[in-house]
């Protein structure tokens, strides 16, 4: 190889909203970093929503990326959780709590742009290219792109999403579970406002979330076993809206479904190890579930800001970002929230199907911690919001909206 | 730099041959040297804050002289010059500083490596504004001769960073009993009790030297936290900083 080798501290493969928040954040902590992502030159739509709680939020804003943001969000400001037909069974007000919303639900393509613009302002444009292969050296990793470049850093994040490329490439194995649920996810308009409401219906068969968007519109996310969920997507769409309705029940007038429904049969994917010498998983290619695709997305930045934590602390003691002793700490403190996560989502047949009220929007809300969720309303919420110190240790600064 | 090496008195031979045989190993976190790496984020913490303005910023230590006397392979010299410090880095182990050399090569930073004895230094009239001798003072013949000439390189308003074990019962018990012995943390012989230094014996010279000492704290091992830390206990392991008043 004859090409110009590169340096940089941190080089991000991915950039989907995990990866971008991942160069933001280390561009930010003044720690050199490269993004690339095959895709990053083409057209982008990504038309899906992402819930973001209220302690990712401020990671936004202490990223500098939430105020461009703010006003294309739909906060959540209310959590109504009713089981079958019982019509109120739980309902949270965050003004309760005086954190301000428990969460944002935010389309995705106005986080990658708001992301991508404070990327431009940073210097750190995603590049696209794709990592074809890396070996570790003493010190470094040396990762071989598709565009001919070879680039040697200190850290080498996979943020490639739920196929992770580096995962495969580090030889880390996964874990898939599969359940026996498939969501349908559609977007509503309904005759009457939402009131920033957050609501879970309970079914014997499955959950029936909904959260609120702009306007008066809200977003479906419907659980049925495999075989009613094929019928179901197989109705003309006037029957399908009937159904609909039927477990709607008027609680924001009548409804009406924009576009087709998506269906996603429930699985989920774990790697077996987040960390491998100066590889490090984050996101989706760390632990995806289909289908709500915030799942774990908050989980998921909370690993993103501990790192960026602990390298920032390093790089300004001299010392280099992917130090074994950094991502050592990182690792022990991911084995726990993810061991967090599994132990929520083996047990996600009875969750999904008639599990403990309030958990299916707090799952909804992106959030893995239903087990550790102590009897106590408030907390709960904190849960949800994502603004609870784990089993793990105090929460990263970032979550605290605190710069690094 | 020739005649270097030769000075007898800041130097114990058998010390430098033990640590000659390390050299290679010097830069492996999880070599034999793993203690030193492991203590680095605590000391190099303290010494950032003795000198440093913000320690937000990469490069704290901008545009400061510092010295480190008994550099080794540069485990403290590498972090000082990413720190922003122009760093002279001294060590009577030659093979420590050609490893030393190379590796700073490797990670792009110029450091200036010379096989100088502390006494030419000090002598020749150098001065700087930070002067390191960390886990250094307990291999030399004479710690007092080797703290003065220490103090003599700092600049007026300049910093002195040492580190070394106390000569306690709990010294004794936990760095050559246990981290020679039991736990293998360190190589066999590393350390020699009689060596130890109590944080008064490394004051007393800094002071007839004209340094005060400002600030003093235990290094402390937290098996459970994975890690060193500073600390109020200074019976094991302690690192101080004295002033040159300017």
């Amino acid at each position: 190889m004859s090409e110009a080798r590169l340096r940089t501290e941190v080089l991000i493969a991915g950039a989907g909203l995990t990866g971008l928040t991942a160069a933001t954040a280390f561009a930010s902590a003044g720690i050199d970093c490269r993004i690339v992502d095959p895709a990053a030159g083409g057209p982008r739509s990504d038309a899906r929503t992402t819930a973001v709680t209220c302690g990712s939020q401020r990671l936004y804003a202490a990223l500098g990326v939430w105020r461009a943001l703010r006003a294309r969000t739909q906060p959540i400001r209310r959590i109504r959780v009713a089981e079958d037909d019982v019509p109120l069974f739980l309902h949270f007000e965050c003004d309760d709590l005086g954190e301000g919303p428990v969460g944002h639900i935010v389309r995705n393509d106005d986080l990658s742009g708001a992301l991508r613009a404070r990327l431009e302002t940073l210097g750190v444009p995603p590049v696209a290219s794709a990592v074809e292969a890396f070996e570790e050296q003493p010190g470094w990793v040396r990762t071989q792109l598709s565009d001919g470049s070879v680039i040697d850093s200190r850290i080498l994040i996979g943020a490639d999403g739920r196929a992770s490329p580096v995962r495969d490439l580090a030889g880390i194995g996964t874990r898939t579970h599969a359940y026996r649920q498939t969501a349908m996810v559609c977007t509503i308009r309904h005759t009457e406002p939402h009131h920033d409401t957050a609501v879970e219906r309970f079914f014997p068969a499955g959950p029936f979330a909904v959260l609120p968007m702009r306007g008066r519109r809200s977003a479906v996310v419907w659980t049925e076993p495999h075989r009613i969920a094929a019928r179901l997507m197989q109705l003309p769409a006037t029957d399908f809206r009937v159904e609909l309705a039927a477990r709607f029940d008027g609680m924001f007038g009548t409804p009406t479904v924009e576009g087709p429904p998506t269906a996603f049969p429930l699985s989920l994917v774990l790697a077996r190890r987040h960390v491998q010498g100066r590889v490090v998983l984050v996101g989706d290619a760390a632990h995806a579930l289909h289908p709500i695709a915030g799942q774990g997305f908050n989980l998921g930045l909370r690993g993103v800001a501990l790192l960026a934590e602990l390298a920032a602390d390093h790089v300004r003691l001299g010392l280099e970002p992917g130090d074994p002793r950094v991502l050592a700490e990182y690792a022990g403190c991911r084995r726990i929230d993810t061991a967090t996560l599994v132990a929520v989502t083996d047990g996600v047949n009875r969750l999904f199907s008639n599990g403990l009220p309030g958990l299916g929007v707090v799952r909804a809300l992106g959030l893995g911690m239903v087990n550790s969720i102590p009897p106590v309303k408030q907390a709960l919420m904190r849960q949800a919001m994502g603004i609870a110190a784990g089993m793990a240790g105090p929460l990263p600064r970032l979550i605290r909206g605190e710069p690094i | 730099m020739a005649r270097a090496n030769a000075s007898p008195a800041a130097v114990d031979p058998d010390e430098i041959a033990r640590f000659d045989r390390l050299a290679a190993e010097w830069w492996d976190p999880a070599g034999p040297m793993a203690p030193l790496h492991a203590m680095n984020p605590a000391r190099l913490g303290f010494i950032r804050d003795q000198v440093a303005v913000d320690s937000g910023m990469r490069r704290p230590l901008d545009g400061v002289r510092a010295l480190d006397i008994g550099c080794g392979a540069g485990l403290v010299a590498e972090p000082l010059a990413r720190m922003g410090a122009r760093v002279t880095a001294i060590d009577a182990a030659s093979a420590q500083l050609e490893a030393a050399r190379r590796h700073a090569a490797v990670e792009g930073l110029e450091i200036d490596y010379q096989a100088a004895a502390l006494a030419d230094l000090a002598a020749g009239g150098q001065r700087f504004d930070l002067v390191t001798a960390l886990e250094v003072v307990e291999h030399v013949p004479d710690p007092d001769a080797f703290l003065g000439q220490a103090a003599a390189c700092v600049a007026p308003g300049g910093v002195l960073v040492g580190s070394t074990l106390n000569r306690t019962l709990a010294a004794l018990a936990k760095a050559i009993i246990g981290a020679e012995y039991v736990l293998g943390l360190l190589p066999r012989g590393t350390h020699r009790f009689s060596k130890f230094v109590r944080p008064s014996e490394f004051a007393a010279p800094l002071t007839v030297a004209g340094l005060q000492v400002t600030a003093i704290r235990g290094l402390h091992y937290r098996a459970l936290g994975g890690g060193w830390a500073l600390g109020d206990d200074v019976s094991v392991n302690y690192i101080l900083a004295a002033v040159r008043p300017g």
